[in-house]
């Protein structure tokens, strides 16, 4: 069970969940249930890029 | 060779997390091909396609590879700076879409001077300690100069954001309208003269550092070598004049050892009228001189000289003197550690030793000058002697508040 935590890489498990919440997002656009502007797609795209930067230099810096 | 064929990230040189440098060292290309392929989609579409990025970083294994702490710290904190500035972007886009916005020909305008300034006062600080320095010297001279060239850039950087701030506001405020074509020609041909002017610039900005540096490494040998002049050869010209007085010469090479190690820690000169560890290290050198018996010195914290503290460097002095008197050859210690409530000295030696119950009375040096010394400030001192084994003096003393 440690072992596999130690394998855990958190950048790519943040860079996965944001692209699966962002993928998320545009299916439901595309299936009409929500209707987001651009400037909300905007304000994602800089928050998913935002935490996966902050995960990366956490990490980073923990070595 | 290794034959392990996964495309893997490039941390080592990464510009955000290495996917650029890992598919151009797997296709033996420059990074900078795939860096502008990349930035060319991100921008056609309409950034979404940065994604593609986040993706590759996501499935993208880093190359295993050890890097200097410095470098690992660094890194990190560009990468958090970013990631917050990012984050905080994110909230700004947030108001702006639920309406809680003022304009965005201020807000924007701002933003960006913010990260401009940012950007020089993180410039202005001192550049974090190196745990791991590179061992050869041409190793830190480049080093040095790439840092500088960076540093150079990034104030560059910082400035052209932060004009640029300024004329974003001018014309989302219709000031530049006036001027038209003629402002938008100049932007093109200032952007095009700063692109064709950035490797140079790059250049002159790494030869700059590299000829500092060079300075700095001449001043430091020239002052090495006018140190060495008055100090070392100067005591060995004496040596070689005092060669048939063996105790002379032990002295003079004790006396420059002592010299030399200050000078090689940096440590500023004694100030043994002001501060306890200084006069302690001034009784030792003293002793040393007039008795020529070596002293080792260890002081564990400092504090101001006040009555109390100057009767127990009294009395570590005369407990160094006997020392010094009757320890012969044997080396003497004398260890002292200032704490928060009271200050304690010891002096040992390896030498012949008494029993301090058989000490005739008429003998002052100990029970007055030491044992009485300090009682007389409210402190305590104890003679652990044992003939032939030596002797330890514990001097102890509380600190005045």
């Amino acid at each position: 069970m440690s072992r596999m935590r130690d394998r855990v890489d958190l950048t790519s498990l943040v860079a996965g969940a944001a692209i699966a919440v962002f993928g998320a997002l545009i299916l439901l656009q595309e299936e009409g249930t929500i209707d987001l502007e651009a400037g909300w797609f905007l304000a994602i795209v800089a928050a998913a890029t935002g935490v996966v930067l902050l995960a990366s230099g956490m990490g980073a810096r923990r070595g | 060779m290794s034959a392990d064929r996964t495309l893997r990230r490039d941390p080592g040189n990464a510009m955000i997390a290495g996917v650029c440098a890992g598919i151009a060292r797997r296709l033996g290309v420059d990074p900078i091909v795939p860096r502008v392929g990349f930035v060319v989609v991100a921008i056609g579409t309409s950034g979404i396609g940065a994604l593609a990025y986040l993706a590759l970083w996501a499935a993208m294994p880093a190359e295993a590879r050890e890097r200097p702490e410095r470098r690992r710290r660094r890194r990190g904190s560009w990468r958090i700076a970013t990631g917050v500035a990012l984050l905080a972007l994110s909230v700004l886009l947030v108001f702006r879409q639920l309406g809680v916005w003022w304009s965005d020909a201020l807000v924007w305008p701002l933003v960006l001077a913010a990260f401009g300034v940012a950007l020089l006062i993180s410039l202005t600080r001192p550049a974090p300690e190196d745990a791991a320095e590179p061992a050869s010297e041409e190793a830190r001279r480049r080093r040095r100069s790439r840092e500088a060239a960076g540093r150079l850039s990034l104030a560059g950087f910082g400035i052209a954001l932060v004009l640029g701030a300024g004329l974003l506001f001018l014309w989302a405020r219709g000031v530049l309208n006036a001027a038209g074509d003629v402002a938008l020609a100049a932007v093109v041909v200032i952007v095009g003269v700063g692109l064709i002017l950035a490797p140079l610039w790059w250049r002159f900005a790494r030869s700059l550092a590299a000829e500092r540096a060079q300075r700095i490494r001449s001043q430091e040998r020239a002052e090495l070598s006018a140190h060495l002049h008055d100090s070392v050869l100067q005591t060995l010209a004496l040596v070689q004049r005092r060669a048939d007085d063996p105790a002379d010469v032990a002295q003079l090479a004790r006396r420059q050892e002592r010299e030399l190690r200050a000078w090689l820690a940096g440590a500023p000169p004694l100030q043994p009228d002001e501060r306890v560890a200084d006069a302690l290290r001034a009784a030792a050198i003293e002793v040393e001189e007039t008795r020529g018996a070596p002293i080792e010195v260890v002081v564990v914290g400092d504090c101001p000289l006040d009555e109390p503290l100057e009767a127990l460097v009294a009395a570590a002095r005369e407990a160094l003197t006997n020392a010094a008197k009757f320890a012969a050859d044997g080396q003497i210690r004398l260890y002292a550690e200032v704490e928060d409530e009271r200050v304690t000295a010891y002096v040992d030696d390896r030498g012949e030793g008494f029993d301090p119950e058989r000490v005739p009375s008429d003998r002052r040096g100990l029970r007055e000058s030491i044992i009485g010394r300090m009682e007389r400030q409210g402190g305590h001192a104890e003679v652990r002697s044992q003939p032939g084994r030596g002797t330890e003096v514990e001097l102890s003393v509380g600190r005045r508040r």
